[in-house]
């Protein structure tokens, strides 16, 4: 969490809308992720939050403000922008609709291939990652369409992983999975991230999901950045995020509600074991057994 | 209040031609009754979806035998009677809209029925009316989120004026807010209008809203009654891949602790009201 | 944003065109299909130019729109035109080199058909601008329906037309998200040879096929909940009716094409 990997400073990204009016999806965002941090990006929909993970791999070009990739501006050259895709890899929602090759092992290859690496990188790479999403070498040889909803979700996200980016950026890895695929998900993301160090921004709606991965919070409202804290700071902000349409953990809102009412508690709480923590410190301070 | 839908032994599998196929349900046996709101949970493959397609004779079983209101599904001569009175919202909104207009779409199902045009018009609007979409009425669904979408798909059933509403997790592909908008319209016509609503998803906040609670678990039914009986069992629910409330989880955890708390907490309410009533008030 | 496209050519406004009944509109531009190729002589052409341009008026549709419809078949129009002036020898002869001679003649019948074919784009683009591709599509099938009694399935047909265009900008979308996520992956459409370019569709074409087939699946069983079951018993919630202002609009094609068969008859004919 010392040197800043990827740095965004006044984006601003403004487009004709379909009546004459131009509309601004983006507004003056600057923010600075730390290599090896793990940020969750929170935001209502239509805030701008996927328009600005747009602009961090140069699928889309800010209209004022720049990118900084490693301190340089990715749009320093044109022709170079799809080697910014390679280290900053953006996993779209559903991404098992993007799968398209006969095989596993050929869709996961895919991004290596575009990066012009040697067959054997490619296969090593394959391999790797099949690891980190929890499946075995027998589904390389697999038909990705063959396979469950779940392990399609983890196939399409090995093929971002495998390009070994510096950073990887997941939007709504999770949605519409049951309990079971949603836990496996972030598990995968935990683990991942721990082994390669690199940094991860992880788009959600579930603030559950949220405050259980991320140590940095950045919150979208109406195009602008309203929050850029830690998990604790953010949450502690519940009455103004409710009012930007957002919800905050379960948890969070009991504490909130107790701190309230005059009870001597901690806010910025979400976890299960935190909150069983700090009911046991409230419930040792006079409470009937 | 009698069964409306009735699954007597039912077996089920999906037949792939020259593949061996795992029996999807088995000697499956439940009733749901009228006017009930009845969530359905289990991870999936576990014959949730399979149990909607059967209600409306969309799947036959292979063994044993589902009656709708009285009605075989086997029966052909049923089929649009059922169907007409078991209306089914899907998961994904976009691949269930027709009409390239709102209001055409929502009128679709009453148009395939044969209701006469002036009381088509008289059943579009009140549905639409009903979940508080009238104001799109001339939209193009394209230009609808995801919440507004589900909402006009379940509008296009009501104007079927069905008896039962069959929403195959309605919700997964929603944002929040979308989320809260379809379930309060699904709670509202359950309520205001009497109509059966057998709710499948993976949401537990969701499912503790419903009256009866099925848990499904590789064909066959693993817990069902209401939410406080069935969210207490988390061991079971945990074993078959299913979450339990978080607030449940921390009354068990307290319980444990050696703490008076009830066991069949569901929400931070619930949890807030146990917590306070053990500490004197500052 | 790409979800603004509106499906057709539809321009929104309110006019006399626009209220016309959609049957009656595809009836008028049939008609006028037929009088336009009756016509024989200028007279009879500029009477047509002249409802072209009152139609174009009264159906309050900017000008420049049409201009815009006639774009893309100006080549056609412009190959038509050569192709009269250097193949049609009559009357006299005003310039000639080696093999080809350009006569009176052959201008003439090239200004009478550019003049003809811009006519008929026009009106075909009358009935667009002014009807909603629903209505069309309705409008089809009210009016083929007699053709029932050979066991055509007209209203298959007219129910393949509406899905395809609900579901058009549902496929836009999905191309557009399914090119990003391939361009998120190193994908490259832009450069290399022609075939290298074709070559690198194939990762937005397979997914899009397959996307294509399960929205079909999950579609017809929706359909199919909503007792959808062809089109025997079906009534529709919007009834079409025929109004004083079509049978008047009627009554004046009728009256051009009475008067394009007179000004032929008593001036002549110069095709």
């Amino acid at each position: 969490m010392e040197s800043i990997i990827l740095e965004t400073r006044h984006l601003t990204h403004t487009y004709a809308g379909g009546t004459s009016s131009a509309v601004t999806a983006i507004d003056d965002i600057s923010a600075a992720f730390y290599s090896g941090e793990i940020v969750g990006i929170i935001g209502h929909t239509g805030s701008g939050k996927s328009t600005f993970i747009e602009h961090l791999n140069g699928l889309l070009k800010g209209s004022n403000g720049v990118v900084l990739l490693e301190g340089k501006d990715i749009w320093a050259n044109k022709k170079e922008i799809r080697k910014v895709r390679f280290k900053v890899g953006v996993c779209f929602q559903y991404p098992e609709y993007q799968l398209f090759e006969e095989t596993v092992e050929k869709d996961i290859g895919f991004g290596p291939k575009n990066m012009g690496l040697s067959e054997e990188e490619i296969a090593r790479r394959v391999r790797t990652v099949l690891g980190y999403v929890g499946l075995n070498d027998s589904y390389l040889s697999k038909s990705p369409f063959d396979l469950s909803g779940g392990e399609k979700r983890r196939v399409a996200i090995a093929g971002i992983m495998a390009m070994e980016p510096q950073v990887l950026v997941l939007d709504e890895p999770s949605a519409g999975l049951d309990p079971r695929g949603r836990t496996k998900i972030l598990d995968l993301v935990r683990t991942y991230q721990k082994q390669t160090g690199c940094t991860v921004l992880l788009v959600s709606h579930s603030m559950e999901d949220v405050a259980g991965l991320a140590s940095r919070i950045f919150v979208m409202n109406k195009a602008k950045l309203a929050y850029f804290d830690t998990v604790a700071v953010v949450f502690s902000h519940a009455k103004a995020l409710e009012t930007m349409g957002l919800d905050i953990p379960q948890i969070t809102k009991l504490f909130e509600r107790l701190k309230e009412n005059g009870y001597d508690v901690d806010t910025g709480i979400y976890s299960v074991d935190a909150a069983h923590k700090e009911l046991l410190r409230l419930l040792e301070g006079g409470a009937r057994r | 209040m009698g069964n409306f839908i009735e699954f007597q032994n039912v077996t089920f599998r999906y037949e792939v031609e020259g593949e061996e196929t795992p029996e999807t349900l088995r000697d499956f046996s439940i009733s749901f009754q009228k006017g009930d709101f009845v969530a359905v949970l289990g991870h999936n493959g576990c014959g949730k979806s399979t149990l909607a397609k059967l209600c409306n004779a969309i799947e036959l079983p292979q063994r044993g035998r589902i009656l709708v209101n009285g009605l075989d599904t086997a029966d052909e001569e049923n089929v649009l009677t059922i169907r007409q009175q078991v209306g089914m919202v899907f998961q994904n909104p976009d691949n269930q809209i027709v009409a390239t207009i709102v209001e055409d779409d929502v009128a679709f199902g009453p148009e395939n029925l044969g209701v006469l045009p002036a009381e088509i018009r008289q059943r579009v609007d009140d549905a639409l009316k009903s979940v508080g979409m009238y104001d799109f009425r001339f939209f193009e669904p394209h230009k609808l989120s995801g919440g507004q979408k589900q909402r006009v798909a379940i509008a296009g059933i009501i104007a079927m004026q069905p008896e039962c509403i069959i929403l195959d997790e309605p919700t997964a592909m929603l944002d929040p807010q979308g989320r809260k908008d379809v379930m309060k319209t699904v709670k509202m016509l359950n309520r205001d209008f009497g109509i059966t609503v057998i709710f499948i998803t993976h949401y537990m906040d969701e499912a503790v809203q419903a009256n009866r609670v099925v848990v499904m678990n590789e064909g066959k039914i693993l817990l069902d009654g209401t939410p406080k009986d069935v969210f207490t069992q988390t061991k079971l629910l945990e074993d078959a891949g299913l979450e339990v409330p978080q607030a449940t989880q921390l009354a068990a955890l307290l319980r444990a602790d050696g703490y008076d708390v009830p066991k069949d907490i569901l929400d931070m309410d619930e949890l807030y009201d146990a917590v306070t009533a053990l500490v004197p008030h500052p | 944003m790409i979800t603004d496209i509106t499906i057709g050519q539809y321009y929104k406004t309110e006019s006399l065109v626009h209220r016309l009944d959609a049957r009656m509109k595809i009836i008028l531009t049939i008609l006028f299909v037929v009088i336009i190729f009756l016509c024989k002589n200028y007279l009879s052409l500029a009477l047509m130019a002249l409802l072209t341009v009152v139609s174009i008026l009264l159906s309050k549709v900017p000008f420049k729109m049409f201009l815009k419809s006639i774009k893309p078949l100006l080549l056609i129009i412009l190959i038509t035109a050569v192709l009269n002036i250097f193949y049609i020898h009559k009357g006299e002869v005003l310039f000639s080199w080696w093999k080809i001679s350009v006569t009176t003649g052959g201008l003439s019948t090239a200004l009478f058909m550019a003049v003809r074919i811009i006519c008929l784009i026009m009106s075909s683009s009358i009935l667009t601008y002014t009807t909603v591709p629903t209505l069309l599509t309705d409008a089809i099938e009210r009016l083929l329906s007699p053709l029932k009694v050979f066991h055509i399935q007209v209203h298959t047909l007219a129910m393949m037309m509406t899905l395809a265009l609900r579901f058009i900008p549902t496929l836009i979308e999905e191309i557009e998200r399914i090119t990003n996520a391939q361009k998120a992956r190193g994908a490259d459409f832009e450069s290399g040879s022609f075939l290298q370019r074709v070559k690198a569709m194939i990762p937005i074409l397979i997914p899009l096929f397959v996307s294509a087939f399960r929205r079909a699946y999950e579609l017809s069983f929706a359909m199919s909940c909503r007792c959808y079951h062809g089109g025997e018993g079906r009534t529709r919630m919007k009834q079409m009716r025929l109004r004083w202002p079509d049978f008047l609009a009627l009554g004046l094609f009728i009256c051009v094409m009475a008067g394009v068969i007179l000004l032929n008859h008593f001036f002549g004919a110069v095709i």
